[in-house]
């Protein structure tokens, strides 16, 4: 621990020894940070990153503890903290795998919410390493070719459909509970009401139950807005995993592509050194990664694996409402895909990483020298993968492992019959407030 | 012969001034000692960080050696005949015999899965308790071989430096001996309350006694000094227990440290060029040596590393099994999760210091990769290489090693154990051992360690 500090204080140093070289228009477009701001900025409609980055300039991000976007991140964490604590609460019968799901689920939501807080307060020292690496793959020796995407299309696309897809999941559940609320007001005959009270009040009731105030309408509309972010935060988890691994395959796609294109020529030892040396420094900054990163990693994993493992127990159940089976299956689709291309993105930087290997062995024997024997080394016998605070490295194997995990588990708990739910269950007019 | 008066005059008043002498000049041999600077000077070794702890443990019968606290580890002794030896002795028989009971019992009545948790924690005390015996006659030797890899090693400049191996050592120690005690007096105090609301029993301490240490009152007659002579037992039994998982953590503090103390002066010459090539032979001698030290240390802890460990799993599979039964009373729902959390805390904390001996020693890696050009030498690579292809790692007795990758495998058979075991629960039925639960109730009382 003490360790810990001391590289700490050293970082420390390091940082206000940095140049501020200041980035010119066009690197700055090139750069990840300039390709992740668009995430960043919906992140803020929900609270998270409390931090100032309108600059272009790296070294000028802000954190402060005394303002008012972090005082939103704060209050957002204490709510969501609350919200669990009523979850559990309203958890009456005995807490088994399957029922304490809504209270994990806040659970995972609250320890999201901290840990993305505590990387924006990392977050400037994380930007300025990468744009210390990034700045030497800037140069011309480094232009990919133009036919293939830039860091930041390929971001920016990659957000937009994700976040498409994870609102819509969202709309999809309130337009199936909207559907079941209609159906109930019909069979209950319930007249004289506020569809969007009633609404509120069924699903936020553990929530409303516990609060000092009176119910109206402003108080409805924040329980949903907070409900929207708690939906929000357990999906951005996996989008940003997905988004450093994206950025940190395109460096290391840079110098694979660089070498390809030199294959044919024969080379000085200096440039397989420097290229090492490249090669070096962006495995400097996968640890820093891993370091700033590993608990979210952990996190990412456990989350999906625990909430397939839910979904999957309700496949044999036989729901009512044909928008109810309809929602169900797009969700199992969604967080199976959303999982599995997490997995995939983060499996890339190990992949990328050792892609040099093809090239060093094409090497003729005469060409062969100490450089190029120190990177073969390097390549194949350092590990560079994203890992969870390094219990296990994220690689395609893992994904492999999860699956069988999974199923083992699945054998196990389905043991028992798909019990048939029908509308009567869902529905109990007598206990309505 | 005879010795003339005078020359025996002149002796004894030769002997009164010398006597005199030392007297002036070391006031201090007269006084009672106060603390002076040498008490507080560290040397940095791993004989003088773990001489306090082991000093405690030889109170509770655990590693009988003598001159512990000594200032240099060839005055360790194994002497058959001593008083903490006999302690030793008796403190195993004792337990055996409670372990033999514990046998006897179960066979007796029917067999049920809480009262396994009885016999498993006496036997593996009882195995630790011999395995701490048979250390103890091994220590010696291992503690000089431990202080000659030390002083081989570059020396630390700083008193701050030395005192930082000793200095977690001894609040690790603290926390995990606190927070047994801790447990274990909770467990005493729910005991206690039980026992004093007992609607059978009238007499609390004997309801106490009775439902703690049944398989005792199976065969002797109660009497109130049999029952505290058990509780004493139970409580050596206890600290064995928590004993030795701190063991093997501060065996693991001490051999990270010093590839630790090696790491610190690899990175401070990282990324610089003009490095001479003895300094990597240097180096690379030193790291053998404390491979080499682990090798040792890991044949003579392999028992009580394999039996800390599958103590340890099997009661967490057995306490995670029993959290599905009903409690009688919120205090026993309340002391089950605490004992359960502190188990696994306990199981984290080992794995953990365990795993960190392998994740030092992989650490210069990082050194070697930033060795310039100018500086790359054979020397270096073969020092990339020795670091880079071996693992180093305690084993349990071979069986695996220690690294963090085992934790996670582990962590996961826990919890397909469970999911499994859940699938074939039943309650138990009404315990017949415990005479304060009237034939009425059917929830399971809980067991006290």
């Amino acid at each position: 621990m003490w360790m810990q500090q001391q590289q700490n204080n050293l970082r420390e140093k390091d940082d206000e020894n940095f140049y501020y070289e200041e980035l010119s228009e066009e690197d700055y477009k090139q750069t990840f940070y300039c390709a992740i701001k668009p995430a960043i900025y919906v992140a803020k409609i929900f609270g998270f990153f409390p931090i100032n980055i309108s600059s272009k300039q790296v070294h000028e991000i802000k954190f402060k503890w005394i303002h008012f976007r972090t005082l939103i991140s704060l209050s957002l964490i204490v709510c969501c903290t609350m919200t669990a604590g009523f979850a559990l609460k309203a958890q009456t019968e005995q807490l088994s795998a399957a029922n304490i799901v809504g209270v994990l689920f806040f659970s995972i939501c609250t320890i999201i919410a901290i840990s993305f807080f505590r990387i924006s307060m990392r977050f400037r020292y994380l930007m300025m390493s990468w744009v210390k690496v990034e700045k030497k793959f800037l140069s011309e020796k480094y232009t990919m070719p133009a036919d293939k995407w830039k860091l930041r299309t390929k971001i920016s696309i990659f957000t937009f459909i994700f976040f498409c897809c994870s609102f819509s999941e969202h709309f999809f559940y309130l337009g199936a509970e909207i559907y079941k609320l209609t159906f109930e007001i019909r069979h209950c005959n319930i007249t004289d009401f506020d569809l969007f009270e009633l609404f509120t009040r069924k699903q936020h009731k553990f929530v409303l139950d516990n609060i000092p105030y009176e119910y109206n309408n402003v108080i409805g509309a924040i329980v949903e807005y907070l409900n929207f972010s708690y939906t929000f935060f357990w999906n951005y988890l996996d989008l940003f995993i997905m988004l450093l691994s994206i950025g940190l395959s395109d460096l290391l796609q840079k110098i694979s592509h660089r070498m390809e294109c030199l294959q044919t020529v024969r080379l000085d030892e200096n440039i397989w050194a420097e290229l090492r040396l490249d090669h070096v420094s962006v495995s400097e900054l996968i640890k820093i990664v891993n370091e700033e990163f590993g608990f979210i990693f952990m996190l990412a994993c456990l989350n999906d694996s625990y909430f397939i493992l839910i979904q999957m127990l309700n496949i044999t159940t036989s729901l009512p409402f044909i928008l109810s089976i309809i929602y169900f299956w797009y969700s199992l689709i969604y967080l199976v895909i959303r999982s599995v291309l997490m997995v995939s993105y983060a499996s890339d930087v190990y992949e990328n990483a050792r892609k040099p290997i093809e090239v060093i062995r094409m090497i003729p024997a005469d060409q062969w020298n100490n450089e190029l024997e120190r990177f073969f080394n390097q390549i194949k016998f350092h590990s560079n993968a994203l890992s969870g605070k390094k219990f296990f490295i994220i690689t395609k194997t893992l994904l492999f492992s999860m699956a069988g995990v999974l199923v083992t588990y699945e054998l196990v708990l389905l043991q028992v019959d798909g019990k048939t739910v029908t509308w009567q269950d869902l529905i109990d007019c007598d206990s309505r407030t | 012969m005879k010795v003339s008066k005078e020359i025996v005059r002149r002796y004894n008043h030769l002997r009164r001034n010398v006597r005199q002498i030392r007297d002036n000049v070391n006031v201090q041999s007269v006084l009672p000692a106060r603390g002076s600077r040498e008490d507080f000077m560290y040397e940095g070794t791993f004989f003088e960080a773990v001489g306090t702890i082991l000093v405690i443990a030889q109170l509770f019968g655990l590693m009988p050696v003598h001159g512990v606290k000594a200032k240099h580890p060839s005055k360790l002794r194994f002497r058959k005949c001593s008083l903490r030896f006999l302690l030793c002795i008796f403190y195993t028989i004792s337990i055996f015999i409670l372990t033999l009971l514990s046998l006897y019992w179960i066979s007796r009545t029917k067999l049920e899965f809480g009262k396994l948790v009885f016999f498993t924690f006496d036997f593996a005390n009882l195995m630790s308790l011999v395995c701490f015996l048979d250390l103890a006659r091994k220590w010696p030797k291992l503690m000089v071989e431990w202080y000659r890899i030390e002083k081989y090693l570059p020396q630390l400049k700083y008193q701050f430096d030395k005192q930082k191996m000793a200095y977690q050592i001894k609040m690790v120690s603290l926390i995990i001996l606190f927070s047994s005690m801790a447990e274990h007096l909770l467990a005493m105090t729910v005991g206690a309350h039980a026992a004093a609301n007992c609607p059978t029993i009238r007499d609390p301490i004997k309801a106490f006694y009775m439902a703690s240490y049944p398989q005792v009152f199976l065969i002797f007659p109660y009497s109130d000094a049999l029952g505290s002579l058990a509780k004493f037992f139970n409580i050596i039994a206890t600290f064995a227990w928590s004993y030795t998982d701190l063991f093997v953590i501060i065996i693991s503090i001490g051999l990270a440290s010093k590839f630790q103390q090696i790491n610190n002066d690899l990175f401070k010459i990282k990324g610089k060029v003009g490095i001479r090539t003895n300094f990597w032979t240097e180096y690379r001698i030193y790291y053998r040596e404390i491979v080499m030290l682990v090798g040792i240390v890991d044949t003579a802890v392999a028992k009580i590393i394999l039996i800390s460990i599958t103590n340890n799993l099997f009661f967490i599979c057995v306490q995670l099994l029993r959290s599905l039964d009903k409690k009688p009373t919120f205090a026993h729902t309340f002391y089950f999760w605490i004992s359960l959390i502190y188990l696994i805390g306990r199981t984290l904390a080992v794995s953990l210091y365990s795993a960190s001996i392998n994740d030092e020693s992989k650490k210069p890696l990082e050194v070697f990769r930033s060795v310039s050009r100018e500086d790359w030498c054979i020397e270096v690579k073969r020092f990339d290489e020795e670091v880079a292809n071996d693992t180093v790692a305690l084993t349990g007795m071979k069986f695996f090693k220690l690294t963090r990758k085992l934790v996670l495998s582990v962590a996961g058979t826990i919890v397909t154990y469970e999911l499994v075991l859940i699938q074939f629960h039943q309650d138990d039925n009404i315990s017949d051992w415990d005479p304060c639960l009237s034939k009425n109730e059917t929830a399971k009382k809980i067991v006290f360690g």
